[in-house]
């Protein structure tokens, strides 16, 4: 499962955690409390599965 | 593609050998000038592409409107189907599934983003925790059209710790 991309989805999306999640190879750390959490998190999944129409993209 | 000099064969059958003769269909006419031999096969080759392509662009009576359009639709975001051995020819063409991994403790959160990702026609699997999210993860297929959503805390551990036993430091790309 080593080239799965990963995306977490937390409530805590805080600075330790995000850089922790980066050096673990999670691709995005997305906020869950956020109003627009989902649709960030089906956004960035779909643009890893190269399925946003322009290739996959690696989330930043 | 050059044309071995001195071999037994002449240089139309060393060409051909060169080529690939399947490539070719029904043998090419005779003729003596190897450039003549050349065209007829380059032409030979592109003419069994395009008629490759066309029969996967055109679409196959077994699979209906629906079918097609996805495999249509898979075919312009993803690898040309035409450009992969052994589909259109047969009308047989196959879609490779996009699967999303939730791990979350949370029944609730894993149902609501199952409907989510499912409204969105990609097929979901998921986990409680992220030991069952790791072994559901070796065990089930999954491919370059694999995303794993984890949730920071599940239960046995980290959202961190399953990546990192999802995945080999030596393969972690930051």
């Amino acid at each position: 499962m080593p080239h799965v991309p990963l995306l977490m989805f937390t409530n805590n999306p805080g600075g330790i955690v995000e850089k922790e999640a980066r050096s673990a190879g999670i691709s995005a750390v997305i906020s869950r409390s956020d109003t627009d959490g989902v649709k960030q998190l089906l956004i960035r999944a779909k643009a890893l599965l190269g399925l946003n129409g322009a290739g996959a993209q690696r989330a930043s | 593609m050059s044309v071995p000099v001195g071999s037994g064969k002449n240089d139309k059958e060393a060409l051909l050998d060169d080529i690939g003769a399947s490539a070719l269909g029904p043998s090419p006419p005779r003729c003596t000038n190897p450039n003549e031999v050349l065209y007829g096969a380059t032409r030979g080759a592109l003419r069994a592409t395009l008629s490759r392509e066309r029969s996967v662009r055109r679409r196959p009576r077994l699979l209906n409107r629906r079918v097609w359009s996805a495999v249509h639709s898979y075919s312009l975001n993803g690898t040309p189907l035409s450009h992969k051995k052994g589909d259109g020819v047969s009308g047989a063409v196959f879609k490779v599934a996009s699967l999303i991994m939730i791990v979350d403790d949370h029944a609730v959160i894993r149902r609501m983003l199952r409907e989510v990702f499912e409204a969105e026609d990609l097929q979901v699997f998921d986990a409680a925790n992220g030991a069952e999210g790791v072994q559901k993860g070796k065990t089930r297929p999954h491919n370059s059209r694999s995303v794993h959503a984890s949730d920071e805390w599940t239960g046995c551990c980290t959202g961190i710790e399953g990546a990192h036993a999802a995945r080999p430091a030596a393969n972690v790309h930051e």
